[in-house]
């Protein structure tokens, strides 16, 4: 019989039959392992006989007490969340909406290049002109304005060169 | 405040009742369990001032935890389960935070053993002897691991079956009997190295 089922078995408790009993005789280690197994059983149910304490008056009720603030504080942290959270996203999404458009923005803004403005400031005085003539304004015909336009765009506006 | 297990329909109706919304219905089980959790806390954590909050906290989880309680176990089991489950984190902040081994023994602990040991090899133990016996094996389990302080506790103090603890612990049967085993072999070694030590030092 191994030492080690022989332990076990001593833990359990098990009968001592006399082929463990012939083990017991012949195995020191085996016999001082029963004896301080005893031992130790005996403290451990020492231990058990100890009363454990009563509950408090009132018990029940300071328990429910509890679940209720904690429920309660659940609450004011999802309401948190829902209002003040919300509204932080919300911000929060305008500020990254505002950097994003700060970012994007220059090139048609006050910082934007010489060459995109000149392009930009050639187009209007041509659309001013063309309107001036369809409209007029010199006593010409309409035909008179074509050319003009003509004429403007060959010669020589340093503006229009510019942007050619 | 009632102690006896409640009728299982009843019981099924609170806890039905519980898992729909209705907090009231939780107030039944707590009477009917808070003895039986203030023993298995108060004889795995063995710290009587801070049994009730412990409980209290438990019965806090279980509440929160309800919905998920499905009747594949018994109330009773399912409750032990937390209770054991919260235990076995509080030994183990417990553990981590204290010194080790034997260092704490004080001299006249230490004659106790001594003493102990002497009047076991000269056979039986009377209740005194007892008594000095379940102190020592008390602060063995306090610098046991969480994991054998709890599965000693269920079976030995407790007295429950390997099938209980299986249950309560959700582990097979032969796992439970090789951490008992393994467990209790812990205990002799560090009995037997503090005993042998003591008599060695009278030598």
């Amino acid at each position: 019989m191994r030492c080690d089922t022989v332990r076990q078995m001593v833990e359990e408790d098990v009968e001592i039959s006399p082929s463990l009993r012939v083990h017991l005789d012949s195995c020191s280690a085996c016999k001082e392992y029963l004896r301080s197994w005893q031992a130790v059983r005996a403290g451990l149910v020492a231990l058990g006989v100890e009363s454990p304490p009563e509950p408090s008056i009132g018990f029940t009720k300071r328990v429910m007490n509890r679940i209720e603030n904690a429920r309660e504080e659940i609450q004011f942290g999802e309401q948190f969340i829902d209002q003040i959270g919300r509204r932080f996203v919300y911000a929060m999404l305008m500020v990254a909406l505002t950097l994003l458009l700060v970012l994007l923005l220059p090139s048609s803004g006050p910082l934007r290049s010489s060459g995109v403005s000149q392009s930009v400031l050639v187009q209007t005085q041509m659309a001013t002109l063309s309107n001036e003539q369809v409209l007029g304004v010199d006593g010409s015909d309409s035909g008179d304005a074509a050319d003009y336009s003509n004429a403007s765009g060959a010669n020589g506006n340093p503006a229009t060169r510019g942007s050619q | 405040m009632a102690n006896s297990r409640p009728d299982p329909s009843q019981e099924a109706e609170w806890i039905r009742r519980c898992q729909s919304g209705d907090k009231e219905a939780f107030a039944p089980l707590v009477d009917a369990y808070q003895r039986r959790i203030f023993a298995i806390v108060f004889h795995l954590v063995r710290r009587r001032n801070d049994v009730e909050d412990i409980v209290q906290e438990i019965f806090m989880k279980a509440f929160a935890a309800i919905e998920s309680y499905n009747s594949q176990s018994s109330f009773g089991t399912w409750l032990n389960r937390i209770a054991v489950n919260h235990c076995y984190d509080y030994l183990r902040r417990q553990r981590s935070s204290r010194v080790t081994y034997f260092a704490e023994m004080s001299e006249e602990g230490q004659r106790q053993i001594e003493s102990q040991s002497r009047g076991h090899e000269e056979g039986g133990l009377d209740s005194e002897e007892k008594l000095a016996m379940g102190d020592l094996v008390r602060k063995l389990l306090a610098r046991a691991p969480a994991e054998d302080r709890v599965i000693l506790t269920l079976k030995e103090i407790e007295d429950r079956s390997v099938e209980e603890i299986s249950e309560i612990l959700g582990l097979k049967l032969s796992t439970v009997k090789v951490r008992l085993h393994r467990a209790r072999k812990r205990m002799v070694r560090d009995f037997e190295k503090l005993a042998g030590g003591m008599v060695s030092h009278a030598l």
